[in-house]
């Protein structure tokens, strides 16, 4: 069947009244829970995985698909507007884009984003759609130690991205993935810093680490401290909204580079929005010719990054789809959807189930278009969420952290380990530490451990195998180039600021 | 002013120990393995190493830069806020959603001087009921609105 064949075939699954029904409330709902601080991906679609269980296979997907980026697009106001990010994968853009916010550009902001949004989702899927099944035979090579090296590679750039010293982001990513060892050892089955804790032999919660250290910290940090008063009411107009000729001339670039880094990273199982969000953040900022700018409302800070995320939102179905490999707990989601509907999927899905993918592929399509109809008129609607006073926002803003993480396990222990993490966000907020790349430590940790692993047993002990391999090898250059890099133009900076005073 | 970041210095300390900590727990309680048969205590070794290391790294570049004095801590906010999460997760098992959300918003006022409870009270009426409304009835989740565990 050529390409076009398949467009028409899933443009006609896509476009039945049911589907595309489902595909609108899976968008609204995605969009409407990424928004509120507390609830995110996963958070979303375990809340909303039991619904699609009375649904056809293929509505079930569009559904959840749908909610799945719609929550990270929702996740990006809540970021800019709050600096809170709602989706993990949202963390970066809070970096430039609360900034942005605070400088009365938040308008500016969430518009631009939708655009970036839209364009990078938009390249993703013309991506998945032409090299679905090339990319499936690419990924199939790499073996457990390009995967671990492409993490390490991950991590380091996480590290050297964050505002602060490279070494307090390196000391926070390993203590990242030694949170994540937290929990039942996959190859021996010993329970590991659990401390006789039952609710830990699963690990500590993902939801439960990230809404501590970024919501329940930002929210004790911010008491007091913001000053509502002071907020521009005239950025809320959609005059206002506009942005200057100077915001889009220097959105375009990103933006593409962006969405290839999304697409890239997106394919990998293993990675995904949050690791691509974060290299396209360092990369902007390597590239850029005014590297200060970042952090403070550079607009290249958000579009970057967000169209990476929402491109690699859309790539990362294709390992899931073609492969069968969920790239990310949320693609696991997807793939326990399929399976409870007697669907396998891996390579012979495209050929046997061919309306599905297609269906699914066209239905990102309305999705994405769908987010932007919805999005620009209620920009100002979001916006107005800020003229809400603080005192009145942080109670419910804690409240939905707390029921949203109790809600994915019903576990009160998971909020108990919110607290936790909250005094400990706090703390590392105090002592200038970068919590991203705990986070991203915490995601990547335990599947590094299993591609070492692996590679080790692999290769016999023989630790040279990460370096005999080409394109492991050649990752590994990449991150210790990084760490040089970034160690080197930290020494010149110490230069000049001595410089300067003397 | 020394040019010492005593901050940083501490912290650095600070988690250096803790690395050592973590790296002793690791080889004394699980198996650590060889190189290629990995036991459950490797990686957690690593990384405690990896810790102290860049800890001890952060405490020796501490000592050759003037640092920043650390911004003021917002004790009585840290503390409601947390008591205030803390009460949700106690309260929400036993007793149901609604005392504990009345719990985590009144607890949490306590963060605002002065401390307003007739405001706080009502705040919490009305998110228990944004909260019902949402994730009960909209959401069709499940759990209790109100029990009473003791019989």
């Amino acid at each position: 069947m050529s390409i076009f064949d398949n467009i028409a075939l899933g443009l006609e699954t896509a476009f039945t009244l049911t589907n595309l029904f489902y595909c609108f409330v899976g968008v609204f709902l995605g969009t409407l829970l990424g928004v509120i601080p507390g609830i995110g991906v996963l958070a979303a679609i375990s809340m909303l995985f039991p619904i699609t269980f009375h649904l056809e296979p293929t509505a079930a997907l569009i559904m959840l698909a749908g909610i799945w980026y719609g929550t990270s697009y929702g996740g990006n106001t809540a970021s800019i507007l709050l600096n809170v990010p709602g989706t993990p994968a949202n963390a970066i853009t809070c970096l430039d884009g609360y900034p942005m916010t605070q400088q009365g550009r938040g308008g500016v902001a969430l518009l631009m984003t939708t655009v970036a949004s839209f364009v990078g989702g938009s390249i993703g899927i013309v991506l998945l759609m032409m090299f679905a099944p090339v990319i499936a035979q690419y990924a199939l090579s790499f073996g457990s130690a390009e995967y671990f090296s492409l993490m390490v590679l991950g991590l380091i750039a996480a590290s050297t991205v964050s505002n602060g010293s490279a070494l307090k982001g390196l000391i926070m990513v390993a203590v990242g993935i030694l949170a994540g060892t937290v929990g039942t050892d996959i190859y021996t089955g010993t329970p590991r810093f659990t401390f006789g804790v039952i609710e830990l032999s699963d690990g500590i919660n993902l939801i439960a680490l990230a809404m501590g250290i970024f919501g329940v910290a930002e929210v004790i940090s911010s008491i007091g401290k913001v000053d509502l008063k002071g907020f521009d009411r005239k950025s809320i107009s959609f005059a206002a909204m506009k942005p200057t000729k100077d915001d889009v001339r220097r959105s375009w670039f990103p933006m593409l580079r962006g969405s290839a880094i999304g697409s890239f990273f997106g394919t990998l199982p293993g990675t995904g929005p949050s690791l691509a969000a974060f290299m396209s953040y360092a990369i902007e900022k390597r590239v850029a010719r005014q590297p200060e700018r970042f952090g403070k409302g550079a607009i290249e800070g958000i579009m970057a990054p967000e169209s990476a995320n929402n491109s690699a939102d859309q790539t990362s179905f294709i390992p899931t789809l073609a492969l069968g490999i969920p790239g990310s707990p949320t693609m696991a989601l997807m793939l326990g959807a399929l399976m409870i509907h007697g669907i396998a999927p891996g390579p012979g899905l495209m050929t046997e189930q061919p309306s599905l993918f297609w269906g699914l592929v066209m239905s990102f399509w309305i999705g994405n278009v769908l987010l932007v109809i919805l999005n620009v008129p209620l920009i100002g609607v979001w916006v107005r969420l800020l003229t809400v006073p603080y005192h009145l926002l942080f109670p419910a803003v804690l409240m939905f952290i707390a029921i949203g993480t109790y809600s994915v396990n019903n576990s009160a222990f998971d909020v108990l380990l919110v607290t936790a993490f909250g005094g400990l966000g706090y703390l590392m907020r105090l002592l200038a530490f970068p919590a991203a790349p705990l986070l991203l430590g915490f995601v990547l940790g335990p599947m590094m451990e299993e591609h070492f692993r692996r590679a080790m047993l692999l290769s016999r002990g023989d630790f040279m195998t990460f370096v005999d391999r080409p394109i492991s090898a050649t990752v590994l250059g990449l991150a210790a180039a990084l760490i040089i890099w970034s160690a080197w133009s930290a020494i010149r900076l110490r230069e000049q600021n001595m410089v300067g005073k003397a | 002013m020394a040019r010492r970041d005593y901050l940083d210095i501490i912290s650095g300390g600070a988690l250096a120990a803790f690395g050592i900590i973590v790296g002793l727990y690791a080889l004394t309680h699980y198996n650590i393995g060889t190189l290629q048969r990995m036991g459950p205590g490797m990686f957690p070794l690593a990384m405690g190493g990896v810790i102290t290391l860049l800890g001890a790294a952060l405490s020796l570049t501490g000592l050759a830069r003037e640092g920043m004095a650390m911004a003021p801590v917002n004790w009585r906010a840290l503390a409601a806020i947390l008591v205030s999460v803390l009460s949700f997760s106690v309260l929400v098992g036993p007793f149901g959603l609604i005392p504990a959300v009345f719990a985590l918003v009144m607890l949490a006022g306590l963060s605002e001087s002065p401390y307003r409870p007739v405001r706080s009270l009502v705040l919490a009426a009305i998110l228990c009921a944004i909260a019902v409304g949402i994730f009960k009835i909209g959401l069709g989740m499940n759990f209790a609105l109100i029990a009473w565990p003791f019989r």
